[in-house]
């Protein structure tokens, strides 16, 4: 499905802690199509040149949710808006999302979600369009930043929060806990955002268990829709050969094998 | 002709308004979008000899009203985009314009060799990319560079051939006549030009091939100022670009003396910039009874400052 262009307003904004925004905008047109993993590329004002890409938290009916942390100029522009605001947003892109399992899915055996900071927000899209019981682990770095929390409960049949500090949920990283999960449940697949040791360690982990796994990747973007080239990442082909990729047309969502980690 | 018809070296343009080379693949992902028969023509990825995979990542930095890119002519090659991608950009009612670099004279011959028997409209000879070791800006930095390169093509086609000149040098209106000299039919500029950004947290570029190619409005008025001065130096046509987002951009690019402009960057933030673009341009000439060619290297100079002058 092409994507769109257009002007849309945002209709609900809430804060999920400080300096992450909860924004839901409607957006029939990019609603009606969009699919987990896939993300939205959002013009942020007209001083700053180049669009934000956003994943997609969730979809419902006729609207799309943003989480947004305010990390750099266009991302503090997208935190500070209002209710009421139009957005210019092109999307949904991305043509690789997370393959969650839908109804046409004959293996009924649970998927399990691992998430990293905001990086959890698209996987919170994954559950609710899975067919199958969803868990998940989500790993921040102290208790003040944890997110969505209770709407992963609410989704999933099993939810760990892990800080790294130990503020939180259970203490250290997502993988020590993930294993846990890894170790008694029988899952299909792996699904996973975060920073790119992250998804290093969690390849690592899932390799180790024999699992289907994916990641979603970021890299700088341009265009968004595969014409500048500017998001490569490196990626191991189908002849084993490595070549450069790129997040915003083949992506955002890798498999294990695919990603090269460097 | 229309309103908005332009021939440049004696191939005819339906409008003024092309999309420049690097900021539209081969224009697949545009075709989403709008019907790429509107163009005036497309300049294509640029192309080398065989495969290139292009520069480690990042490759893009946001700058006040601009990007560095640091791509590296990621591309197929030459040969796959004449069996692959040409077959599809031919099925559009526009100018196709390809582009191409090589590490050397030869290799920048035998490319316009092979493309001279495919059905091309132009070949635009980059001797400005500021993002590959060899070749490239090597040879757009110097007036000898320029025509050796231009030589070596012009003795292997008849096609019109467009020079894309860098604005990395200090006269660029010399460069434009070594290009016309050596048998040039079109000049096109501005490339990128040569930019660095630094993180001063972890004190290291952020471009991952360290340095890009500066591009977007910031570049502009670079641009504008170097068409004009061409356009004194040499009786080629110009297609000007450099930082183009609207009609009135590219109205500063005519008056300057260019004959067609290409929107690049824009092409990255909207999708619909080109076409949009278009349609303001016709909405301008509706509004002064004009046609572009009225237009074109019609800039008003102001007399000399002398007051200024005089202190």
């Amino acid at each position: 499905m092409s994507p769109v262009l257009d002007q849309y307003p945002i209709l609900y904004r809430s804060e999920l802690r400080k300096g992450v925004a909860d924004l839901v905008l409607r957006a029939e047109a990019i609603a009606s199509i969009a699919k987990p993993g896939q993300f939205v590329h959002i013009k942020c004002s007209d001083e700053l040149l180049l669009r934000r890409p956003i994943s997609l938290c969730d979809v419902e009916d006729d609207t799309i949710r943003l989480v947004v942390e305010s990390v750099g100029k266009g991302s503090e522009w997208l935190y500070r808006r209002k209710a009421g605001d139009l957005l210019d947003v092109l999307g949904p892109l991305g043509t690789q999302g997370f393959p969650v399992p839908d109804s046409s899915s004959k293996d009924s055996r649970p998927i399990l979600l691992i998430g990293g900071g905001v990086g959890s927000a698209p996987l919170l899209f994954c559950a609710k369009r899975s067919s199958v019981p969803a868990d998940a682990v989500l790993g921040f770095g102290t208790a003040s930043a944890v997110i969505l929390e209770r709407e992963f409960a609410k989704t999933c049949r099993k939810m760990l929060v892990t800080t790294d500090d130990g503020s939180y949920g259970r203490a250290g990283f997502v993988t020590s806990a993930a294993a846990e999960l890894l170790e008694s449940g029988n899952y299909q697949a792996v699904h996973a955002c975060g920073n790119m040791s992250m998804l290093q360690a969690v390849a690592a982990l899932t390799e180790q268990f024999g699992l289907p796994c994916y990641l979603s990747l970021d890299e700088r973007m341009g265009c968004g829709i595969g014409a500048c080239l500017v998001c490569a990442v490196k990626v191991r082909g189908e002849d084993h050969e490595e070549h450069y990729t790129h997040v915003c047309r083949q992506g955002p969502v890798f498999s294990r094998e695919e990603v090269v980690f460097e | 002709m229309s309103k908005l018809g332009v021939t440049l070296a004696g191939v005819p343009f339906k409008n003024p308004v092309l999309v420049a080379s690097g900021t539209f693949g081969f224009g697949h992902e545009f075709s989403q979008f709008y019907d790429l028969s509107r163009l005036g023509g497309i300049m294509v990825k640029g192309l080398t000899p065989s495969r290139r995979e292009g520069n480690r990542p990042p490759r893009i930095a946001e700058t006040p009203l601009g990007m560095l890119n640091s791509v590296g002519l990621q591309n197929p090659g030459v040969d796959v985009f004449l069996e692959q991608e040409l077959p599809y950009l031919r099925g559009f009612d526009t100018n196709i314009i390809a582009n191409i670099t090589g590490a050397t004279p030869e290799e920048y011959a035998e490319m316009t060799e092979k493309l001279s028997d495919a059905k091309l409209d132009m070949i635009e000879i980059n001797v400005s990319c500021p993002n590959v070791k060899q070749g490239g800006a090597l040879f757009g930095a110097s007036a000898e560079g320029i025509s050796s390169v231009v030589s070596a093509c012009r003795a292997k086609t008849s096609l019109p051939l467009i020079v894309k000149l860098s604005p990395n040098v200090t006269d660029i209106a010399e460069m434009a006549r070594a290009a016309e000299a050596a048998g040039a039919d079109c000049i096109s500029l501005i490339n990128t030009i040569l930019g660095m950004r630094i993180d001063p947290v972890t004190r290291r570029p952020i471009l991952g091939n360290n340095m890009g190619g500066l591009s977007g409005p910031a570049i502009k008025p670079v641009a504008v100022r170097m068409v004009y001065q061409v356009a004194q130096a040499v009786k080629l046509p110009i297609i000007g670009m450099g930082g183009i987002m609207d009609a009135n951009d590219a109205m500063e690019f005519f008056l300057a003396g260019a004959s067609a402009i290409a929107v690049g960057t824009a092409n990255l933030v909207d999708p619909m910039a080109a076409v949009n673009l278009l349609e303001e341009l016709r909405d301008i000439l509706d509004s002064t009874g004009e046609s572009i060619c009225d237009i074109i290297g019609g800039v008003i100079l102001n007399e000399a400052a002398h007051g200024v002058n005089k202190l």
